[in-house]
Formats: structure tokens, sequence, C-alpha cells
């Protein structure tokens, strides 16, 4: 079946199977290979996308179901050089293996977009369903909080 | 003023990272790629009888399935050679590959494995050490007699695989004359790495016999010797490249699934061959910290001098040994602690067990016996009423100081680190409702191993810097990018480490034991001095002066007082680069003695480190609730702050997450029966609170710029600092991990 939607602002079409899911899509028939598969069971939110402007798990989405959506990967951030949640994650050092950090990224982008000035407490909450095991998640709630900084000052 | 040493500079592949270009061993698609699907054994213990493929056969897209029949080839392993690639007349642990399955797309596979029948004849298994230790219990391996092992390796018979002795002054004199003796039994669980990035292997033979093979390996060098001798390829028929890996903590050291995927691929010449693990088979089968028991029993004088030390461990090495017979040597002069004993005898065990393989795993063992012997002094401490902090100050190791295997210790910032976190807690201050723990860890990198670079400058006065060592997200390319830079003169930005890569890389020994910053460091130091050596005699030549008058400012040449007459890197190279080499081995390092476990220089550097802990404990839920946690590391030198600083919390969070909640938990049968995120307790982003993080600087003569190791002591001081500050809080001491809610709950209740 041949399903329609956006990604990374650009209209694609792509022709998938009932079974097939958003990860595979995406990474395998689309290319974009910065989701990252590391639980299968929604555990993890390595694969972590923005469907219509909410962070899911594409490991958990059948692709047939994103018909007329809206997607956003970690390649689609910024258009040009980095978004400011990027360079605050290079800046803090929030980034070390980086194999969560496409997923965990995604759901702070969606964080931003609903808070510009969220608390500790509500980035820790909204960091929930990402793992990390590389940073123990200190410098990733620092860039969060650089970013806000830097709203604060605009 | 250094430039690049001692800098926090961000690293440079994180822009690749947080863009997501960055291409990991799971991210690797080749044409034509086929995939590979283990049949896993349902038994923990049991002879093979048959393996009907039949039906499997039947799947669509199926291009065929292997056993461990098909492949006939010899076993391998780590310092044992006990594993097969698939298990041939039996298995050994629920998880036990038996069957490949290889087809077209992934869910043929997977859909092909499930319709593999094997049939199997149960066999006694041994889950805990204690059956392993029975005198009726199986054994495991029947043929270890047989098996090559490293000269080392001293089987006892059984199931025990190794066994490893130290023997230093005389104990039971020294219990003698002991005002005191106190003996306690500590007991930690399985645990695993988790990392983000399951193992995931490519391989490609050609036609000619020549096979590639694209893996997150720690140890490229390390494999490519295990796996040219295990396949009888010549080291020029076998490549083995590692992308940047997503995590690997010991989990992708020695091989891993590179020899199922390579066996495969040998046989399928000119069609890639690809294998992911999911996360089950992660948790089933990929490799975990080692269970351990350990006993220890101190004589001290009436004052808390420590006069007689013994210690018996127990190590559980699962189905295959891996790197156990090492963990288990290791701990003989790691166990003790870092105290001055003048009489210590230690043996310790490396035990089969049917269950997944324990392998290499942050911190090689001294993640778990720091528990033992940093809890056994609180316990001590307080019975005898002396402060637990004055307790390990009167009898702590120093500089100058004899080791546990008479080894002279040099670099120890022990004491500071040990004083800057109590004092970071306010040690010694009682707070309403607060418990306090304090601990203090050490580990030494093993020698003697070496590590070898080349740098080559080319006349746009760039480099390539061509090493062994993998990144795993520890930083590594970024502290070496630091070296060269300081060392060449040049930009950061003009520096390329290459990935490891065994046709192009110098060899290495491995990424593991904290050990890239002091021998990869040094290599790469020792490269670009040769290359700048190189340039100095060039430009002295064409300037007509004496090598000692050349100077050199932003990439340009000059004799010392013409500063006028400059060259630059680009016309003293003319289109042409230079190499420089460089190779490093810590000096006279020595073995260990079979019979005391005495040596003069079985390590290359000591790193300790110190962690205080102030918590809460709900008294109505169990739940622990940390309000502050301090980490003080003596880092030698530190060659970038912030680097050390993420590697601190990283190893904190996994010491947490260990001390708490971590446990792979397995059935009557041996099946686990947590192997998922939502089972398996990591901790999330709710449950690490901020960790200071303190870098002391004992340097190190040997060390680059006086650096020496970092990646794993934050992991071990956590758990009997925990553990302490519990007792302090709740005054419930507990003497196995996890420290869960329910035990603590269970304790309290016991209390009143």
């Amino acid at each position: 079946m041949v399903i329609r939607f956006m990604i990374n602002e650009k209209e694609v079409e792509v022709d998938v199977n009932p079974s097939e899911l958003l990860i595979e899509v995406i990474r395998e028939k689309l290319g974009l290979t910065g989701v990252k598969e590391s639980c299968s069971l929604g555990n993890c939110g390595a694969c972590t996308v923005l469907l219509n402007g909410k962070p899911v798990n594409s490991c958990l989405i059948l692709a047939a179901e994103v018909e007329g959506a809206t997607i956003l990967t970690v390649e689609g951030l910024a258009k040009n050089g980095l978004s400011s949640l990027q360079e605050a994650f290079h800046k803090e050092g929030a980034v070390q293996c980086g194999f969560c950090t496409p997923g965990t990224m995604m759901t702070l982008t969606a964080l931003l977009e609903t808070d510009k000035h969220p608390t500790e407490e509500q980035i820790r909450k909204a960091l929930e369903g990402n793992l990390c095991r590389c940073t123990g998640y200190g410098r990733i709630v620092n860039a969060v909080k650089s970013v806000t900084k830097a709203t604060n000052n605009q | 003023m250094s430039k690049y040493i001692g800098v926090s500079i961000p690293r440079v592949d994180t822009i690749s990272k947080v863009i997501g270009t960055t291409c990991y061993a799971t991210d690797i698609t080749l044409p034509g790629m086929v995939y590979v699907k283990l049949v896993r054994s349902q038994y923990a213990h049991a002879k093979i009888l048959n393996i009907n493929t039949k039906d499997a056969y039947g799947v669509s897209g199926v291009r065929a399935i292997v056993t461990g029949k098909d492949l006939g080839y010899k076993l391998f392993g780590y310092a044992i050679k006990d594993q097969p690639i698939l298990a041939i007349d039996k298995v050994r642990f629920v998880g036990d590959p038996v069957a490949a399955v290889i087809a077209d797309s992934l869910s043929a596979a997977e859909e092909a494995a499930i319709r593999v029948q094997v049939d199997y004849q149960h066999l006694p298994a041994s889950l805990e050490l204690e059956d392993a230790l029975k005198p009726e219990a199986p054994a495991i391996h029947e043929h270890i007699e047989g098996y090559v092992k490293d000269p080392f390796v001293r089987p006892l018979g059984g199931n025990i695989c190794h066994y490893a002795k130290l023997r230093r002054g005389d104990v039971q004199k020294g219990f003698a004359q002991s005002k005191y003796v106190f003996e306690h039994t500590f007991k930690l669980v399985m645990v695993q790495h988790c990392t983000l990035e399951p193992h995931a292997c490519v391989a490609l033979a050609d036609r000619s016999g020549k096979v590639t093979v694209w893996s997150g390996m720690q140890s490229v060098h390390f494999n490519l010797n295990e796996l040219s001798r295990l396949f009888s390829l010549k080291s020029t028929k076998l490549r083995l490249i590692t992308p940047p890996i997503g995590g690997g903590f010991g989990s992708k050291h020695s091989p891993k699934i590179e020899p199922i995927v390579i066996a495969i691929a040998l046989r399928m010449p000119g069609i890639p061959v690809k294998m992911v693990l999911n996360r089950e088979e992660e948790f089933i089968a990929g490799t975990v910290r080692h269970p351990m028991k350990m006993r220890i029993k101190t004589g001290l004088t009436k004052e808390g001098k420590f006069i007689s030390r013994e210690v018996e461990i127990w190590w559980d090495t699962g189905a295959y040994a891996d790197a156990g017979p090492l963990v288990c040597r290791n701990s003989t002069y790691m166990a003790p602690g870092p105290y001055l004993i003048p009489n210590i005898n230690v043996d310790a065990y490396c035990v089969y067990t049917n269950k997944q393989v324990a392998g290499a795993f942050r911190g090689y063992g001294t993640s778990q016996y720091c528990f033992a012997y940093e809890n056994h002094l609180d316990i001590i401490a307080e019975k005898i009423g002396i402060d637990p902090l004055k307790l390990r100050l009167q009898n702590l190791l120093a500089e100058g100081d004899s080791t546990h295997t008479g080894e002279i210790l040099h670099s120890v910032g022990a004491e500071e680190c040990l004083l800057k976190a109590a004092e970071a807690i306010s040690w010694g201050k009682k707070e309403e409702g607060i418990g306090k723990g304090l601990a203090l860890m050490w580990r030494a990198s093993h020698a003697p191993t070496h590590s070898s670079a080349i740098v080559k400058i080319a006349d746009d006065g760039c480099a390539h810097v061509f090493v062994g060592t993998s990144e795993l997200g520890q930083g590594s390319q970024t502290i070496l990018s630091q070296i060269a830079a300081e060392e060449l003169g040049i930009d950061i930005d003009s520096i390329k480490i290459l990935d490891p890569d065994t046709d192009i890389s110098p060899p290495d020994r491995s990424t593991t034991s904290s050990r890239s910053t002091f021998h990869m460091g040094n290599a790469v130091r020792l490269a670009s001095i040769d290359v700048k050596k190189q340039l100095v005699r060039l430009a002295a030549n064409r300037l007509s002066c004496l090598e000692e008058k050349v100077c050199i400012e932003n990439g340009e040449f000059y004799m010392y007082g013409s500063e006028k007459l400059r060259i630059n890197i680009r016309d003293l190279l003319k289109g042409t680069s230079i190499i420089g080499t460089g190779v490093f081995s810590p000096n006279g390092a020595t073995g260990l003695d079979p019979e005391t476990g005495q040596g003069k220089r079985p390590t290359a550097f000591w790193m300790f480190a110190a962690q205080g802990v102030k918590l809460k404990v709900d008294q109505d839920t169990g739940v622990v609730q940390i309000e502050q946690f301090v980490s003080a590391h003596d880092v030698g030198k530190a060659i970038n702050p912030l680097n050390c600083i993420q590697q601190i919390e990283g190893a904190v969070g996994m010491g947490i997450g260990a001390s708490l909640w971590e446990e792979i938990q397995h059935d009557i049968n041996g099946n686990t029966i947590n192997a998922n995120f939502a089972d398996y307790r990591m901790p999330t982003a709710l449950d690490i609170p901020s960790t200071e993080s303190i870098l002391v600087e004992a340097p190190h003569r040997e060390g680059p710029y006086g650096a020496k190791g970092l990646g794993e002591p934050a992991m071990a001081p956590a758990t009997p600092a925990i553990a302490s500050a519990i007792y302090d809080a709740v005054k419930i001491r507990l003497t196995e991990t996890p420290i869960t809610p329910e035990r603590i709950l269970r304790a309290i209740t016991k209390l009143s």
C-alpha cells in the first residue's frame, strides 16, 4: 500500500506492507538512519520522532498509521547549521556515545515547543522515556537549561 | 600556557552525532545484504540430540541454515578457548546459540528460526555458584583440561576454571596478634552494561578469500589475533573495522558476535552478512558483570591499624570463561583494598555456571569488591568506635608504600580524594533525617600492554592520526586530538583521528581498562614529536641553520633572530607528507608469581576515587532518595576536565543503578525473566541526582602530561557509600545488592 506523508518538511510517497513499522520505513526506505532502534518495545526512546509535533516511539507505530501526517526526525532539526538545542548538546557535553542523542533531542524539542521555560523537574520528567547509559543525564538537563537561559535573554 | 592540555574543549565528534550522520555498525547497509537470526537454547544445560531444519527451509527468503556441526571450527575465547561458534554437542545456558538462519530479510530469518526444531536431552543445571561447586554437580566443561589456555590459567577441577592466590606475610600470626578480628560476607548480583547500541556486525568475504568485517569492537587487534587463528586466515586476509560505537563498557571487548557472522560470510562469498542482536538477546546472551561472593576477615590493633586480612572470592563466570580468569587473577591484588596491611591471604576462584557469560565490565571486578572491603571497614569502624573516615585515613596507602604485590606505589591521590569527598558532604556533621556514607576505591590498569600510533602531516598543515583506540563515547578521539594538536602546534580542527582498521591502524592492545589516555595518549604524543622533529630538520636545512635555532609559530618556521624569513609548512613539504611513529609500553612491567601473587610491577598506573553520599530513606516505602552525590577522582592530569566530568557522571549513574535496582533475574530453569528495559530497572533521568565531580591531580611520571585514566572508577564506590549512608539513616546494614526498597523494608521490619 502506498502512503503519503511529510517528513522533515518534504513530502514523500512510500510503498509499505501493512505490518511494516515506522522506524523501518524511516531508516530503510527513506535512508534516514539518525533514528535508532535499541529495544523494539518502546521502553528506551532511542527511536523517538515527532509525529504531528508529539514525541512517539517509532518502533511501536505502524507505517500505515502516518498517512497524511507530519514527521520530524533529527535530520530535520535544522536546515542550516545547528538548532539551539543541538548547539547546546554539543557545548554542554550532553553527548557521549551519541546513540540515544537523536531520540533524546526529539523529545526535548517537543518539550521546548510547548514550554519555553521548563523547570529541572519538568525536563527530567520529559526525559523519563529516553534511556541513556553514558551521561547520567546531568549534562543533557544542563543543555536544556542553557537553551532556556538563552531564550530568557532574548 | 598550553592551548589544549587542561582545556575543556567540546568533543570533536559531537556535531555529527547531533545531526544524526554518525554511522554506527547498526547503520551499515550494503547491496545484496542478508540477515542472520540465531536459534538459541531454551535449556540451561542439555545435550543436543538432533536439529531439524526442514520446516524452516520452507519459509520464503531463507538462503541457508547452519549448525555447530556444519561449521567445524576450533573453539575460541579469551583466556580459555572454551567457546564454540555455535554449540556442537551440548548447550550450556539458556540462549546458547545452536543454529543460524540466513535470509533475505530479518523477518524471514526470524520466522524461519522459530521453525527450527531442536531435540535436547536435559542435563542437571547449576544456576548458582553453590550448585556448581557441589561434588555431584555435572561438569559444564568436561574437556577443560584439553582446552587451549593462557599460561597463567589454573583450573582446579570440577567447575572451577581458574584459581588464583596471593600470599604476603603470615595472616594467622597476624590474627593472633590482633586485638579485634572481624569477618563478613558480601554478595553482588548479575547486572549488565546495557549499551544503547546493541551488538551489530557486518561481514563480507570476497571470492579471493579476504574477509572485511564492520563491528563495534573495543579491541580490533586483539580480535584480529584471535579470529585469524580461529579461521586459519592470514592477518592480511582478515580486515576488522570499527565505526564509532554506541556504548561499550567492556561488552564489546574480545570476539562476541563476529565469529558467527564471519563463519557465515565465508560460506557465502560476495554476499554481505549482517547480524544485530535485539534487546532480549542482549540481556539473555550478551555478556554481563560477574556476580561475586566475597568473604573478608580482618585483624586489627586496638587503635585500629590493620594487621591481617584474609579474602576469599568466588566469581560466577557463567557458561563460558571469557574474561573471568583475568578478573579473578586481578582481584588477588585489588580486593584487599587500598590499605596498608602487612599480612594478606587472597584465594580467588572463577567458576562456571549455566547462565549467560560474565565478561569484561567497567572496572573488571573493582566495583564488586569495593562494596565488600569498604562496607567491611564501616562495620568495623562502628564496632570499635572509630570514625570511618579516620579509620580509612590511618590505614591508607600512600606514595612510596608497597602494594599487596610488592609494587612501590607512585601517583597516589587517594587521601586528597577522600578528604575532599568528606568535606563536600560535611562529614561529621549530623543532619536530621539524612544518612551519610563515604567510600574509597582503587583500580590498576594491568601491565604490560602496548599502544602505537602513526601521525601523518600533509603540506596543508592537516594531520591524520592512525590509532587502534575505539571511540565508545568515552571521548578518546577528542583527547587524542588535543594531544596531537598540542605537540604539532596546529589547530584541533586540522586533526583527523581514524577509526580502528586492522589494515591501517598500528597495533593497540584494546580500548579497556581505562588505559587509552595513558598508553595511546603517549603513543600519539611520541608520534607527533617525531613528526615535529622531522619538520624542524627540514626547516633547518632550508633556513641553513642549526635545528636548535628553529622556531615555530602558527605553522611557520623561522630561525631564531631572523623572524622575518619564514617558511610555511606548504613550502616546506611541497605536496608531500611526513609520517611519525610512536610506540608506548610502561617500563619494567612484570607478571605475578603464581604461588604468591607477588610482582614488582604488574600495573601501568593506579587510579583512586572517593565518593560521598547524602540520602534519605522513606521508612514506609523503603525508597531511597539521594540528596547529594559527590565523586572525587585522582586523574593524574585532566587533559580535558569536561571530558573527565562526563565519564564520572555516567559511571556514577551506573553505580547508583547497580546499587539500588539493577539485577538480571532468572527462574528455576535458568530463563532470564526480565530481559527488557521495562523489567530490568536501569536508571532514568528521574533517578540520578546531579553529581558533583571533583578532580584531583597526582601526576604520573610516565603519563602524557602526568595523566592516568578515568573510564572505570566512578562506578565502584557508589554501592558501599550508599549502603553505609542507608545504615547511617535507618541503622540497617545490607550486605547484598541490589539494595531495593523491598529489602530495606524487610530489614526495617526485622529491626523493629
